[in-house]
C-alpha cells in the first residue's frame, strides 16, 4: 500500500455498507469500486499483508502465498491444491498467479447454444467487454501490437522479451502451420506511477511470477485495486478468517464473525459479499446452511484441462528465466478435427525447478539413475501447456468432509473426475503439442495430465431453481448477500479466469450501487 | 557422516536476496533432532529407500550429503502443501503407514527387513508400489491403491527437497534463486537459449553438462 495513505478504520459496532470476504481478483475490484462511490467497506482477508520485496523465489518458502488449510481431494482425477491454485494474503491468488491474461472467447459464453452441451452464460461478451477493458487499462496489461485473433484489440504495454520456451513454441507453431503471438500478460514493461500506490517498476524478467513479484511489475490487487480501495476509505483487515454469517429474523445478513489472532470478532454490515473462491465460498455457505434453496451450492465444480507437454533440447534453455508463458496460440479454440466441444488455448511454459520437478515426479514412475538424469535435464527443458473447457458434471462438486480443521470447521472435500469431453481434449492436445515438439527436434517428450484452476460451485443464471445467484451475482435467497468470484461462472470457458473474475467484480459492484 | 560440503558459490551472489540466502543456507545442515515425525523403524525404511529411488551421487560431488531423510522427516511435522488425497490419512500418518507397509512386505516376501535387502530388491519393491502392485489390507498399513497414491507424494516430497537444495542448484547450474538482490533487483538481461549470464552457475554435474559444454 502507499505509505502516505492513512487507512480509515471502522468499529465492529459500525454497520458498514459492505463487508467483503476475500481480497483477491473477486473482492478487490469490487471493494475499490464501492469505496470510490462513497460506500463504507471492510475487507476481511484470511492471510497476512506481504511486502513485495520480501517475496522469495524459493518455491518451498513461497508456499506462504498459497491457501494451505488442508483440502481433501477425491475423484478419478483428484486435483492438486496448494501450489499455483488458491492464494492467501492481501491480494489473494493474484499474488502468485501467472498473469497470463487472455480474454474469454465470445463463443464460450454460448457453449450450450452452440453445441447442446455445457451451460450458457446469462449474457455475452458484449456485456462484459466494457469491464474487461477497464480492468486491462487500470491494472496494466502487455501484449502485441496486433493480436491475430482480434485485430481491434490494443494493449498499453509492449510484451516482455520472449524466453527460450516462448521462442521454441514459435518454432513449433511455424512447423505445423499454426498462428502464434505474444500473449496478453498482466505485467508492465515500463515504469509507471500507479494511482494511489506509487512506483511500479518494469518487469525484470526474473521468472518468479508464481512466487510473488518483487518489483511491482506484475499487475495484482496488492498494487492496484487495494491501494485504490484504501485511498477511498475502505479498511483492509488481514489475518481475519471469516467463519460465521449472522442473520436477523427475516433471514437477512447482519454481520460476519471472524477469528483474528485466536480471538473472535464480529463486524456488522448492511451487505455481505463473498469473494473467497470456488472452494471457500461454497464451504462458508454450506457450513452456515445458507443461500442453498436451489441445492446447487458446491455443485458444478469445474477446472481447466491443463495438459502439459515437455521436451528436452540440446541447448541451454534455462526455463526459470523470463516471463514464463509468453507465446500463445488461439488456433485450437474450435479445432476442425475436434472430437470434443469447446476449445483450448496453448501457451509456452518456462517453470521454476521444484514445480517442474513435481510435475515430472508425479507423472512418471522412473527411478534410480534414470530419475536423476531426468531431473538433471532441467536446464535443457521447455514446455507448452493448455487451458481448456471443462464441462460441469454432477459428480464434480465441493462438499463438507467429516474431518474438522484447526478452527473446528469441516474440511472441504473436492471431487473431480474427467468426463469423455475432458479426456478427448487432453488426448487432442497431448498429440498436437507432442507433434510440435517432435517437429523441432525435442527429445524425451513427456505428457503431463493435469487440471488447473477452480471454477463453478455457486452458479449464476436466470432461474432460481437451478442457480445460486442471479446474473449480477446476487443471492436468490438472501437479498443482501452477493458473490463475486469464479464460483459464479456458469461454464469454465478456456481462458485463465483472473480477467473475467475482475471484470465480473466491477460489474457486480455496479449492480450493488444501483440496488 | 560425510565432511561438510563446500559452500555453494550461488550463496555469495549479490543476485540473491538476504531472505533467500538465509532460506537456502538453512538447508545446508541437518535438523537437530532425528527423527521428529516418523518412528525409528519407518525412518530407517525411508533412509534405505531414498538412494534407490533417487541416487544423488549421479548429481552431487562424491561425499555430499544433503540429509534428505532428516529433512523430509522434519518437513512432515511442518506446514504442509494444503491438500491431500481423500483416500489417504493425514500426511504424517500416511508416511508412517506406507513405510511400515514396505517393511512388512519385505519381511513377508524375502524374510528380512527392508533395510537389509539388496538395493535391487528394494528397487523392485518400489517399482511394485509405484505400479499398483504392493499394499496390505490391514490396520496401520496402506492398501495397494493407497500405496500407489502415496508413491506420488513420496516422489513429490523428494523432488521438493532435492531441487530446493543450494548444492543441487549449484551442481545442475540452476539460477532460479538468483532473481535479484535487495538493493538492486537485477532479474535477467538474457532469457533466450544458450545465453548464460556470468553470474549464473555453470553445471558441474556430468549429467547436466551437455548444454554448457557447447558454449
Amino acid at each position: 500500500m502507499n505509505s502516505t495513505t492513512v487507512m480509515k478504520t471502522f468499529a465492529e459496532t459500525d454497520i458498514v455498507d459492505a463487508v467483503v470476504v476475500g481480497s483477491g481478483a473477486g473482492g478487490a475490484p469490487l471493494a475499490a469500486e464501492l469505496a470510490r462511490n462513497g460506500k463504507t467497506v471492510v475487507v476481511l482477508e484470511a492471510g497476512p499483508a506481504f511486502t513485495a520485496m520480501g517475496h522469495t523465489p524459493d518455491e518451498i518458502a513461497a508456499r506462504e502465498l498459497y491457501w494451505l488449510h488442508e483440502r481433501l481431494s477425491a475423484g478419478t482425477n483428484p486435483q492438486a491444491f496448494g501450489g499455483n491454485n488458491s492464494g492467501t494474503g492481501l491480494g489473494g491468488s493474484l499474488l502468485h498467479y501467472g498473469a497470463f491474461m487472455p480474454r474469454m472467447d465470445t463463443r464460450d459464453f454460448h457453449l450450450h447454444t452452440e453445441t447442446g452441451k455445457g451451460v450458457d452464460w446469462p449474457f455475452g461478451l458484449d456485456e462484459l467487454l466494457p469491464y474487461i477493458e477497464r480492468v486491462e487499462s487500470f491494472i496494466g496489461v502487455s501484449g502485441p501490437k496486433s493480436y491475430p485473433w482480434d485485430p481491434t484489440r490494443r494493449y498499453a504495454y509492449p510484451p516482455p522479451p520472449a524466453n527460450s520456451a516462448a521462442l521454441k513454441m514459435r518454432e513449433g507453431c511455424d512447423a505445423l502451420g499454426l498462428r502464434h503471438a505474444d500473449g496478453p500478460a498482466a505485467l508492465i514493461t515500463r515504469e509507471i506511477e500507479q494511482p494511489h500506490f506509487g512506483t511500479r517498476h518494469s518487469c525484470a524478467n526474473c521468472g518468479a511470477c508464481h512466487q510473488g513479484c518483487r518489483n511491482g511489475a506484475k499487475s495484482g490487487a496488492d498494487n492496484t485495486w487495494l491501494p485504490m480501495a484504501v485511498a477511498y476509505g475502505a479498511e483492509l483487515r488481514p489475518g481475519c478468517f471469516a467463519h460465521t454469517i449472522e442473520r436477523d429474523s427475516s433471514g437477512r445478513v447482519t454481520g460476519v464473525v471472524y477469528r483474528q489472532d485466536g480471538i473472535e470478532h464480529r463486524q456488522k454490515c448492511a451487505t455481505l459479499v463473498l469473494a473467497a473462491g470456488a472452494v471457500e465460498t461454497p464451504r462458508l455457505l454450506l457450513t452456515n446452511g445458507l443461500a442453498n434453496s436451489s441445492g446447487q451450492v458446491g455443485q458444478n465444480y469445474m477446472t481447466h484441462v491443463s495438459t502439459q507437454v515437455w521436451g528436452e533440447f540440446d541447448e541451454d534453455i534455462r526455463p526459470n528465466r523470463g516471463y514464463p508463458s509468453l507465446t500463445i496460440t488461439e488456433d485450437m479454440m474450435r479445432p476442425k478435427d475436434a472430437d470434443f466441444v469447446g476449445g483450448y488455448l496453448v501457451q509456452s511454459l518456462g517453470m521454476m525447478p521444484a514445480t517442474w520437478g513435481q510435475n515430472l515426479a508425479r507423472s512418471t514412475t522412473t527411478r534410480g539413475p534414470a530419475f536423476a538424469r531426468a531431473l538433471a535435464g532441467y536446464n535443457r527443458s521447455a514446455g507448452m501447456g493448455i487451458n481448456g473447457e471443462c464441462l460441469p458434471r454432477p459428480e464434480n462438486r465441493v462438499t463438507l468432509s467429516d474431518e474438522k480443521d484447526a478452527f473446528g470447521i469441516p474440511k472441504p472435500l473436492i471431487e473431480h473426475s474427467y468426463g469423455p469431453n475432458e479426456w478427448a481434449m487432453h488426448n487432442h492436445a497431448a498429440n498436437l503439442l507432442s507433434r510440435m515438439w517432435e517437429a523441432i527436434g525435442a527429445k524425451d517428450i513427456r505428457v503431463i495430465d493435469r487440471a488447473a484452476h477452480m471454477i463453478g460451485t455457486c452458479r449464476m443464471g436466470t432461474d432460481a431453481g437451478s442457480n445460486v445467484v442471479n446474473p449480477e451475482g446476487r443471492s436468490f435467497d438472501i437479498d443482501n448477500l452477493w458473490i463475486s468470484d469464479h464460483s459464479i461462472f456458469p461454464s469454465a470457458a478456456a481462458a485463465n479466469p483472473a480477467l473475467a473474475i475482475m471484470s465480473l467484480s466491477l460489474r457486480t459492484a455496479d449492480a450493488m450501487l444501483k440496488a | 557422516m560425510s565432511p561438510p560440503p563446500d559452500r555453494p558459490e550461488i550463496l555469495d551472489s549479490d543476485h540473491l536476496s538476504a531472505r533467500t540466502r538465509d532460506i537456502l543456507t538453512s538447508r545446508l545442515s541437518a535438523p537437530e533432532t532425528q527423527p521428529c515425525t516418523l518412528s525409528l523403524q519407518a525412518y530407517a525404511v525411508l533412509d534405505a529407500l531414498l538412494p534407490v529411488l533417487l541416487p544423488l551421487e549421479e548429481i552431487l560431488p562424491p561425499g555430499t550429503d544433503i540429509n534428505m531423510t532428516a529433512r523430509i522427516d522434519a518437513a512432515l511435522s511442518g506446514p504442509r502443501d494444503g491438500w491431500r488425497f481423500a483416500d489417504l490419512p493425514p500426511d504424517a500418518e500416511a508416511w508412517e503407514a506406507a513405510l511400515l507397509t514396505l517393511d512388512d512386505v519385505a519381511a513377508e516376501q524375502h524374510g528380512i527387513r527392508f533395510i537389509h535387502l539388496a538395493p535391487e530388491l528394494r528397487g523392485s519393491l518400489l517399482d511394485a508400489m509405484m505400479t499398483g502392485q504392493l499394499g496390505l489390507d490391514r490396520d496401520g498399513r496402506l492398501s495397494i491403491p493407497q500405496m500407489a497414491r502415496w508413491a506420488g507424494d513420496l516422489r513429490g516430497e523428494v523432488v521438493d527437497c532435492v531441487m530446493s537444495d543450494p548444492r543441487v542448484q549449484q551442481a545442475l547450474g540452476i539460477s532460479s534463486s538468483l532473481t535479484g538482490g535487495d538493493t538492486v533487483f537485477q532479474g535477467f538481461a538474457e532469457v533466450g537459449p544458450n545465453s548464460r549470464e556470468d553470474f549464473e552457475p555453470k553445471a558441474t554435474a556430468a549429467l547436466a553438462q551437455m548444454a554448457d559444454s557447447r558454449e
